[in-house]
């Protein structure tokens, strides 16, 4: 077949492997948005040293293991530690002293993939002397990911670069003193999730679980088509208590979306909003 | 208004000059959207918008992901997010980085050849890397046009000299690509 006739066929490809995914194990990724998704199935192709999408879809359809390969790649987001560190500046700054007038605090942090933010947001609590009033529900729809989430184990070469973002986030220690290293990882504190609790979650499918006073979903939303994000932010805004917070990724808005007029926006474009009602 | 072409641009770190001298010449592009990867570090933000904007006549912002493609525009891959782009919209992923690189150029051109085919043009200037070979490629194979910096003035080289020896892309300086473009978007 030429690269031209290949490339017809390949969103017939794409299609059938949506439905199939869908048929089969109930993972609806047809409101995906279909620049990413493509990449990310092709990329899985390579991954599995196969030929073409069919291919994997059969894989796929007969494998638990490498449907459950399939998500986790599928929606990891290569994140780290205090990535954009005024967001948590922002958060220690103008959201702390609000969240201090709580006796509890519920946080959802949704699509947590391997975890980096989780442990970020931990560890800022701590410093801030509120842990221990927090319960923090770290969910994402990959069991795959949300293990890995769970071992607070990350690669040791990381650590320099989330050492600068973690003091230009307002961090109040040595970063070192927040995981143990040896020669090639660094293990966190296990004391930091000692109020999380980690578990799947699919913002596709599954609804509202709680009511919280911080949700973040950050560089989620971006992989989602206009309508089905739209209903998700729905989603979110039903999860927020009122006068409590959603923090978003740099890139992403509730501008646009049908909640948009139920939130403030934080100043310092950070993308952190308030909700009103 | 809704662009009927699309211009693809990427450029390593000392590609800015070249950006800068394409944008001057280009004019306004009624009738394209215009996308740029240029590899750049976290945190580098306003500034680089700044810089392009001064030297040319198109209006210049990082898109919010989702983006619908405005004429007359030129999107920047915000640092570490890569940019993509599907028929009416930019898109942007934190997905692992290509080549060490994100943004990367071939996950910008990889994205845009399917979906734009032949209403399609993709520009190469200076590269450190291979970053923008695979997506050239693409773009060839989709029916897009594709040009590259030629070497003596890219400032560094390897996948700009690949281009033209491997996949017989057609180098010029970068004025004179900048008048092949305005042609382009013209016909």
């Amino acid at each position: 077949m030429s690269q031209a006739e290949l490339l017809e066929v390949e969103p017939v490809e794409i299609d059938a492997f949506i439905g199939a995914v869908r048929a089969r194990w109930g993972y609806d990724f047809s409101e995906y948005s279909r620049p990413s998704f493509r990449r990310r199935v092709l990329r899985a192709v390579e991954r599995e040293g196969l030929d073409s999408i069919s291919e994997l879809q059969g894989r796929v359809l007969r494998d638990r293991h490498a449907l459950e390969r399939f998500i986790g790649h599928a929606s990891v987001g290569f994140t780290s530690m205090f990535r954009d560190p005024e967001f948590y500046r922002a958060f220690r700054e103008e959201v702390v002293p609000q969240l201090r007038t709580w006796p509890f605090l519920r946080i959802w942090h949704a699509g947590c993939s391997t975890g980096e933010e989780v442990y970020s947001l931990a560890i800022l609590l701590e410093e801030e002397g509120l842990y221990d009033r927090c319960r923090i529900y770290a969910t994402d729809v990959s069991q795959v990911l949300v293990d890995q989430a769970r071992t607070g184990v990350f690669p040791l070469r990381v650590m320099k670069g989330y050492t600068q973002q973690y003091l230009a986030s307002g961090g109040k220690r040595a970063f070192s003193s927040w995981y143990q290293a040896d020669d090639r990882s660094a293990v966190f504190d296990p004391r930091l999730r000692r109020n999380v609790v980690f578990s799947v979650h699919n913002l596709v499918s599954d609804g509202v679980f709680n009511q919280f006073h911080v949700v973040l979903c950050r560089n989620v939303l971006i992989y989602f088509s206009p309508p089905l994000r739209d209903r998700v932010h729905t989603l979110l805004h039903a999860s927020v208590e009122r006068f409590g917070y959603l923090g978003v990724g740099t890139k992403e808005t509730v501008a646009h979306t049908p909640v948009a007029d139920h939130y403030e926006e934080l100043a310092g474009d950070v993308r952190l909003y308030r909700k009103l009602s | 208004m809704t662009p009927r072409r699309l211009v693809v641009i990427g450029a390593s770190l000392g590609g800015l000059e070249a950006v800068q001298g394409l944008l001057e010449t280009l004019g306004d592009a009624p009738s394209a959207a215009l996308l740029l990867v240029l590899h750049r570090a976290p945190g580098s933000g306003e500034l680089l918008l700044r810089l392009l904007e001064r030297h040319g006549r198109v209006a210049v912002r990082e898109p919010e992901a989702g983006e619908e493609l405005a004429t007359g525009t030129l999107y920047v891959a915000p640092a570490d997010y890569h940019l993509l782009v599907g028929p009416e919209r930019a898109e942007l992923s934190v997905g692992a980085p290509v080549s060490a690189a994100r943004p990367s150029i071939d996950v910008l051109f990889e994205s845009a050849g399917p979906n734009w085919g032949r209403n399609l043009a993709a520009v190469l200037l200076s590269g450190s890397s291979d970053d923008g070979l695979r997506g050239l490629r693409t773009v060839q194979e989709c029916g897009g046009a594709c040009w590259v910096q030629c070497s003596n003035e890219a400032e560094s080289s390897d996948a700009v000299t690949r281009a033209r020896e491997v996949l017989g892309v057609e180098a010029l300086p970068v004025a004179g690509l900048a008048e092949q473009l305005r042609a382009w978007m013209a016909g």
